[in-house]
């Protein structure tokens, strides 16, 4: 085992996933031995501490059914899983992009009957 | 570094665990002692920022010198090897990494078989990956910016080494006294310091 995935499995176990849910509503608890200086490693292990938290926050208000805790406990499906998750994030918020465009469309235009309204790119060349 | 001294350094890490995080320091032992890699302070960070701005002006001045991109250059004019062909080749790889990522995100726990498969493929072209860099980065290693990193890394590892001298007192000796020392020390330790302080840091320069 390397020592990312070593870092990736303290960092989802229910010890750290716990001391830094606390951490965040209690000052006394700190996560390191030093307060400052802080290492790559470091870095890493409160990115993944991070990322684990809203993984398992995600898990249980079961937002998508592809999250499931073997996705979460295996390094490469999870790594799957949030490329997917990102890609699905950028097209929807693409999606809500184009609604609001349109709507500002419709506004503008004040279209008295609301038929079948889309949404096309143009290229019209260099301004 | 032969890969397989890199390879002994992180088995031997595997040990320490929680150590790994729980402060900014590295321990591991050779020839019976023990010792530590630490992050550098602000105030050796700055020293070291000197160092290597004052290295890099000597670089300059030597003759033969080459950046990234002279190196390209002159590789592939003289030896026909083209890197920049290598980095795209590079780039493919990473995406047909993300076209299994997706297919593997779509597949239930029950179906082992599937899954297994898309990890085969993610190992394979990660092995790829690998291996094309490590190719990259030994054809650039004689280029300035390289050199300037190797001897970044090599002057924060001679400040930042520590051995134990006491270990009830708990009593940390500084390895190197000088950057001089250091280079003149011709055992494996200062292998260990660098790569050690490197993984410690993965690429955080504070």
């Amino acid at each position: 085992m390397n020592i990312e995935s070593i870092i990736r499995k303290l960092a989802r176990s229910h010890y750290w996933q716990t001391i830094y849910s606390s951490s965040k509503e209690l000052d006394r608890i700190s996560l390191f031995e030093n307060s400052n200086d802080f290492s790559g490693l470091q870095f890493y292990f409160l990115n993944w501490l991070r990322i684990y938290a809203m993984l398992y926050s995600e898990l249980s208000e079961y937002t998508d059914k592809k999250l499931t805790e073997k996705v979460i406990e295996d390094d490469c499906r999870c790594d799957a899983y949030l490329y997917y998750r990102r890609k699905k994030i950028e097209f929807d918020w693409k999606k809500h992009r184009e609604k609001e465009r349109l709507d500002e469309l419709k506004s503008k235009h004040h279209f008295k009957n609301e038929g079948n309204v889309s949404l096309i790119d143009v290229n019209v060349g260099e301004e | 570094m032969k890969p397989e001294v890199f390879q002994d350094i992180l088995n031997e890490s595997n040990f320490l665990n929680a150590e790994l995080i729980q402060d900014n320091k590295f321990h591991f032992y050779h020839e019976g002692g023990v010792y530590r890699v630490r992050m550098p302070k602000q105030k050796e960070l700055s020293e070291v920022n000197k160092a290597k701005n004052s290295f890099y002006v000597e670089l300059l001045k030597t003759p033969n010198a080459l950046s990234k991109d002279n190196l390209k250059k002159l590789l592939k004019e003289s030896q026909g090897i083209d890197i920049e062909v290598m980095e795209l080749e590079l780039k493919e790889l990473e995406e047909s990494l993300y076209k299994v990522y997706l297919d593997l995100a779509g597949k239930k726990d029950a179906n082992e078989e599937g899954i297994q498969k898309c990890k085969d493929k993610v190992s394979e072209i990660n092995d790829k990956r690998f291996k094309l860099i490590e190719k990259i980065s030994s054809y650039l290693t004689p280029s300035i910016e390289v050199q300037i990193e190797n001897h970044y890394m090599e002057q924060l590892a001679s400040i930042c080494t520590d051995k134990l001298e006491n270990s009830e007192k708990e009593e940390w000796k500084k390895v190197w006294n000088s950057f001089e020392e250091f280079m003149n020390d011709e055992s494996t330790l200062r292998l260990y310091a660098v790569s050690l302080l490197a993984k410690l840091m993965m690429g955080v320069n504070a």
